[in-house]
């Protein structure tokens, strides 16, 4: 195998290099203020990306994002951004946003199953050398992870050579997993084993049908709906499905708001974990003491739920009517 | 494909078939783009194997990609996934010997490796993500340690971010490896090659 024709793993890059976003962040609120105020930024960043950007962590791919709800992620990363400005000093929120500018112009060349231009390789090339430097310029604790690394030393290279990053992606290969969940019921069997073969022999002679079969023509997509469209611009609009449900129409179903208030939970402790792991090794190799316990002043007043309070109230409010109905 | 100077490559000369599946084609050959992965998941645990073709429209959409097939498993360690990857080498071998016929004229393939760090680690007999030379694609170390000063001078550092100056990885380095690890991995072997010559390629 030549190593030029081993894929840069677009759509992993896309999941982790999200995901090592988010966490910095968190980190970052460790790094200056200790494990309190992390935990708090951590619980308020999960309730800012299911109320702000739309987005719950699933429970497969580790807990983690979907390659759809990363690009959503980096589209609306400003919502991010401006919760960390809170809690961190204003140089390294400055170049948490640069960051994320930077990831958000690099994923439609990471993700495009399209020709690239030579001249969107070459600021490809540019985006991924100025993101991974200037995160480890701006941050004292930040190791390139091996992801890091093939995005900004190999998938340029990738990119230049074959022309196109996402038409080599995983995506359709992951995409199996979920359609056999689907559909092994379908092929019954006195074994496993004998499902596998059945599912196998039935994909060979009936190919699944593609995007274009699908495909029925009108779209009712609100980008699309031309000037002067009024567009939903804070979370609780009622065009919106939280401010639907936060004006008492029916939501999701009570079940279902429980499991995504527990994968969120779950999202914001192990990321927590990760960051407290992660902050401790630094000091430890720098031999930097901890931060004093930060006792906020009277003009940084906050709460433990913090600028997402009254939502997740809103949202548990919601919940427990669902459950009395 | 594209050409050093980012201008695309015009192939225009026939496939006449090759007697070694590693061997290069030219450029200037007609050829598709065939991807191969192998990944783990689903509710009842178990590994698909897909091929897809690059040259049509959507090459990722799950209805435009082969099911080549399902191996039940429960881990998807190293010695698993070569033992399913093994299945598919003589065939795949044989794809890229023979080609494929398009429109009645026959065609080169180009066979591309997709999936998750995992499997293609396994594919080329990787040892895996580790401190030292955790990189598929070339040999830099993940980071400077107070016992690792030279090394990391020699083969490059990781955290230098985009100026990593790890060498790259060849494909005759792989194949070299093959052949010396023909018998038994390298583990395994009486007189087993140091990191200078195995370049974390030990099976």
């Amino acid at each position: 195998m030549d190593p030029t024709h081993i894929s840069p793993m677009p759509l992993h890059l896309t999941l982790g290099i999200t995901g090592a976003l988010l966490l910095l962040g968190i980190e970052a609120v460790y790094f200056h203020h200790g494990a309190t105020r992390a935990s708090a930024y951590a619980t308020n960043l999960s309730l800012a990306l299911r109320f702000a950007v739309g987005v719950t962590p699933k429970p497969y791919f580790g807990g983690a994002f979907e390659g759809r709800q990363c690009q959503l992620i980096a589209r609306r990363m400003s919502a991010v951004v401006e919760l960390l400005a809170s809690y961190v000093p204003a140089a390294d929120v400055a170049a948490y946003r640069v960051a994320c500018d930077t990831w958000r112009q690099l994923l439609p060349v990471l993700t495009r199953a399209g020709d690239s231009s030579p001249e969107d390789a070459a600021a490809f090339r540019a985006g991924t050398a100025r993101f991974v430097d200037g995160l480890r310029a701006a941050f004292p604790w930040f190791t390139v992870t091996p992801k890091m690394h093939t995005l900004c030393c190999h998938a340029p290279d990738f990119l230049d050579f074959f022309g196109s990053l996402g038409r080599y992606s995983e995506q359709g290969l992951e995409a199996w997993h979920g359609h056999f969940n689907q559909t092994a019921a379908g092929h019954p069997a006195d074994s496993f084993l004998a499902t596998c073969l059945s599912y196998v022999k039935r994909s060979a002679v009936s190919r699944a049908p593609g995007d274009a079969a699908h495909n029925r023509g009108a779209k009712r997509s609100p980008a699309k709906a031309g000037p002067g469209a009024r567009d939903a611009k804070r979370p609780d609009d009622k065009r919106t499905r939280t401010g639907k449900i936060l004006a008492g129409a029916p939501g999701a179903s009570a079940s279902c708001v429980l499991k995504q208030g527990e994968d969120r939970c779950k999202w914001a402790k192990d990321n927590l974990a990760a960051a407290a792991s992660k902050i401790e090794a630094h000091w430890r190799r720098t031999k930097e003491a901890p931060p004093d316990t930060h006792e906020p002043c009277a003009d940084e007043a906050w709460d433990g739920e913090g600028d997402y309070g009254e939502l997740l109230e809103a949202e548990t409010a919601c919940m427990l009517s669902l459950l009395e109905e | 494909m594209r050409g050093p100077d980012g201008r695309e490559v015009t192939a225009s000369r026939p496939f006449e078939g090759q007697t070694s599946a590693s061997v290069l084609h030219s450029s200037a050959v007609r050829d598709v783009h065939v991807f191969f992965g192998l990944d783990k998941g689903g509710l009842v645990s178990s590994c698909k194997a897909v091929l897809s073709c690059a040259n049509q429209v959507n090459p990722t959409s799950r209805g435009n990609s082969l099911l080549y097939g399902i191996f039940p498993c429960q881990k998807d360690d190293r010695e698993a996934l070569t033992r399913m990857a093994d299945v598919y080498v003589p065939k795949l071998d044989a794809l890229r010997t023979g080609g494929l016929d398009v429109s009645g004229a026959r065609r080169a393939v180009r066979l591309i490796l997709i999936g998750d760090y995992a499997f293609m680690k396994s594919w080329v007999g990787h040892k895996g993500a580790s401190s030292r030379m955790p990189c598929l694609w070339c040999i830099a170390f993940r980071r400077r340690t107070q016992g690792n000063g030279l090394l990391v001078d020699t083969w490059g550092n990781m955290q230098d971010g985009s100026l990593t100056r790890g060498v790259t990885r060849t494909r005759g380095h792989f194949e070299r490896m093959a052949e010396a690890y023909a018998d038994c991995d390298n583990s395994e072997s009486a007189a087993p090659l140091p990191l200078e010559e195995h370049f974390s390629i030990e099976s």
